[in-house]
């Protein structure tokens, strides 16, 4: 599923026009960026949580160049399913 | 930095991002989250564009350790939902860090003859060494008594520093800082003299030529030799743009500064904000370009035209809120009174500039050129 199919999903959900669901789900993930941004966490009930790690500076050996070469330390977003979400996609898809 | 946000406040900050009531905006997240679940449930991936996807990865059964008992225990197969941010939610993030790049902290080796060879120059360049610094040792021995002081007066200052420099050379080459120095210009002086020192600092620490630092120790005028560290860059390396051509990449290179270039392709050293506005993706802060990096330069704008007009009152506000977001207040003031001085007076007439630097700029022109 993309996020027009998304769009088009939720708008028929929630009774209100595609238009209206397109601003509210660009509104939802620009507040989630900036949140991440300023490394702080959200937690969304039965979805579960995103954060931000710090990833530390480490070597690492470039093949193309044949050189070591030190990656800079940066910021990896992460997220934790709840218990609920990762229950419900097991008791689907196990056999 | 490192708060947990409520669900309300975040519920809250989009209902107000769109203009709707919060129940409408809790209503749609937990509706669209609940949907992205559903399509989990399928085992589909979703995929939003510039945030992430989320998908359901399969793990197979393996044996572990329970570490309560130490036991050995099967864990069974089972799927787990994996999340992928997207290139432009890392870039968003990493804004941070965006300026850090990997760096090559060991040279090639692609087989040990080289390495052979390598050590034996070495060596024979170490024992060399230890047999200069014996005889010249000697020979500095020799004239010592006879005119200690005035080897000390004529080398001034500027010797001591000399002789410093071989032994910072041996620090980690860091990347070229070159700043556009120039442009601040008369009213600048501290900070143009500032500024030359730092470029004179990076000269050394990068350290390309050691000879050429070791050779003035023994020169009577170490004075003269000062200068010339501040490499005069060679003019007309960048072939200028005509009028409404289609403009040119140019590499960076060590020592260059956007004023520099600016003035190389277009004789004037005020447009470097319009080479800033074309390429302000690459560049993060206009004081520290970075060797190899490529820049597009604009086509050569004409002032009498209203489009270049505004294109260059755009790199000027550009550069203005770029250097506010680095928190260099005092710089963003310095270019609108260069932009004010050298471009047009309608700069500050731009709804993105703050008042409070308005009124500071307009008051520094009235005391430098009432």
């Amino acid at each position: 599923m993309n996020k027009q199919e998304l769009i088009v999903e939720t708008a028929s959900r929630c009774s209100m026009t595609q238009r209206e669901a397109k601003e509210l789900m660009d509104a939802t993930f620009d507040v989630l960026a900036g949140i991440l941004s300023k490394e702080d966490s959200l937690t969304i009930q039965n979805f579960g949580t995103f954060g931000v790690h710090l990833r530390k500076s480490h070597r690492f050996f470039n093949p193309f160049r044949s050189v070591m070469m030190m990656a800079p330390k940066k910021l990896a977003v992460s997220f934790h399913p709840s218990k609920s979400f990762n229950d419900r996609v097991n008791e689907k898809l196990k056999p | 930095m490192n708060e947990k946000i409520h669900f309300d406040d975040f519920a809250e900050q989009v209902a107000l991002e769109v203009g709707v009531d919060v129940d409408t905006a809790k209503d749609y997240i937990y509706t669209m989250f609940e949907t992205i679940i559903e399509e989990n449930e399928k085992g589909e991936w979703v995929k939003i564009r510039n945030f992430g996807s989320f998908h359901p990865v399969h793990n197979n059964a393996r044996q572990a350790r329970n570490p309560q008992t130490g036991n050995m225990m099967t864990i069974p197969a089972h799927y787990h939902v994996n999340f992928k941010p997207s290139e432009t939610l890392s870039t968003i993030v990493n804004v941070k860090y965006g300026h850090l790049h990997p760096q090559v902290i060991e040279e090639e080796r692609k087989n040990a003859m080289p390495m052979v060879i390598g050590g034996i120059l070495i060596m024979v360049a170490l024992i060399a060494a230890l047999f200069f610094i014996l005889s010249g040792g000697e020979e500095k021995k020799r004239p010592a008594p006879a005119a200690p002081v005035i080897e000390r007066d004529a080398a001034d200052a500027g010797q001591a520093v000399e002789e410093e420099k071989p032994a910072v050379e041996a620090l980690p080459a860091p990347v070229a800082e070159p700043e556009p120095s120039t442009m601040y210009g008369a009213p600048a002086m501290e900070e143009t003299t500032q500024t030359t020192h730092e470029a004179i600092g990076d000269d050394v620490v990068e350290g390309e030529e050691p000879e050429r630092y070791e050779e003035p120790a023994e020169v009577e005028t170490p004075k003269a030799e000062v200068p010339d560290e501040n490499m005069p860059r060679t003019p007309g390396r960048v072939t200028a743009p005509r009028v409404g051509e289609v403009g040119i990449v140019y590499t960076v290179q060590k020592n260059d500064t956007l004023t520099e270039i600016s003035e190389d392709a277009y004789e004037n050293s005020d447009f470097w904000p319009l080479i800033f506005s074309d390429n302000y993706m690459v560049v993060r802060d206009p004081d520290l370009i970075r060797p190899r990096t490529e820049l597009a330069l604009p086509g050569r704008p004409d002032m009498a035209d209203q489009t270049d007009l505004e294109n260059m009152y755009g790199g000027y506000i550009q550069a203005y809120k770029r250097y506010k977001g680095l928190g260099k207040d005092q710089k963003a003031i310095w270019l609108l009174f260069r932009g004010y001085m050298k471009i047009n007076k309608e700069i500050l007439d731009n709804p993105a500039i703050s008042e409070t630097d308005r009124v500071e700029v307009l008051d520094f022109i009235r005391r430098y050129d009432p």
